[in-house]
């Protein structure tokens, strides 16, 4: 490669390309070693626990309110799906089964509709808690888990 | 041709041509930019220790996560912060003498709560924790470990996968 310096009638001078290429060599060399191809992402869940402690009492002078309304997700070995949403003020509690069609997979369509009908019934709930069987594998867990959060902003897990 | 002729003929030709290296350095500069593109954007600093299958899941969004103490769920052990403390038995938790699980995985707890102490002792309060289990692992021994993890203090759980885009 050559450029022109000192304007017109001036001189071309070579301009040396060498050293350019070492460094261009050394850091695709460092790149490709230590770039990772895979494209990983995470999905964050909270935990909830079960526990022995009673709940605190509850404080006389102040009006009694309505339980918040929440929902929970129970994921079971034969691919069904079970939604359940209580307290409010209906004080009455609501199960969904979604069971699977071809008792192989989850019926994900399913769910989303189910949870996009409760989420604009009760657009107070912003949190489910989810628990399954121990002998589900971690992959329908995750999967699951994504598929709540389309609609639902946090899942929690259970845990003990 | 003799043998000097074609000596000679080399030389000339080696002699006149100097090697053309801008097509090279704009190959170079093209792979360059590549290569530091997908650098920038994936999640480089975390990556398993062990030999896992991450599940594939769909995840829109290219948020990096939290810098966090990383926990990893293999086949055979359980690697806290790349340490192994915890042996499995084909992904399940060992059953005790009474042909139980045990309530709660000890070694798991004194190594978060160790690290936690760390963290806390750098002014920091670290409730992420960055979960990285294989895709046949049992619910099972999720659940306890995370319930080990809630016991420390680590509620907040970044759950890795790979991105099925």
């Amino acid at each position: 490669m050559s450029v022109s310096v000192g304007g017109d009638g001036g001189q071309d001078v070579d301009l040396n390309l060498a050293p350019i290429i070492d460094c261009f060599v050394v850091l695709i060399a460092y790149l490709l070693m230590t770039a990772s191809f895979i494209s990983l992402a995470f999905v964050d869940v909270g935990v909830f626990t079960f526990g022995d402690a009673a709940p605190p009492p509850p404080i006389e002078d102040q009006p009694k309110k309505d339980p918040p309304m929440v929902m929970a997700i129970d994921m079971a070995t034969d691919y069904v799906v079970t939604i359940k949403v209580s307290g409010g003020k209906e004080k009455k509690d609501y199960a969904v089964p979604i069971k699977s069609l071809d008792g192989k997979n989850w019926d994900k369509e399913q769910l989303e509709k189910s949870l996009e009908q409760i989420k604009a019934r009760w657009p107070e709930i912003e949190e489910a808690s989810l628990s399954a069987s121990g002998l589900l594998k971690y992959k329908d867990i995750v999967g699951l888990v994504q598929d709540i959060k389309k609609t639902i902003n946090r899942v929690m897990v259970s845990g003990g | 041709m003799s043998t000097s002729k074609k000596k000679k003929r080399r030389k000339q030709v080696s002699g006149d041509l100097p090697l053309q290296i801008t097509s090279m350095a704009d190959i170079f500069m093209i792979l360059l930019v590549f290569l530091l593109k997908n650098y920038a954007t994936s999640m480089t600093n975390i990556s398993a220790t062990t030999k896992i299958t991450l599940p594939e899941v769909k995840v829109s969004g290219n948020e990096a996560p939290k810098e966090s103490l990383k926990i990893e769920i293999g086949k055979d052990t359980i690697l806290v912060d790349q340490k192994p403390v915890y042996r499995l038995d084909n992904f399940e938790i060992p059953k005790g003498p009474d042909g139980n699980p045990p309530a709660a995985l000890e070694s798991v707890t004194v190594a978060l709560n160790e690290y936690k102490k760390n963290s806390l002792d750098r002014g920091k309060n670290d409730s992420f924790l960055a979960v990285l289990a294989d895709e046949n692992v049992p619910y099972a021994t999720i659940q306890k470990l995370v319930a080990t993890a809630a016991g420390s203090g680590f509620v907040d759980l970044q759950l890795i996968v790979v991105n099925a885009e």
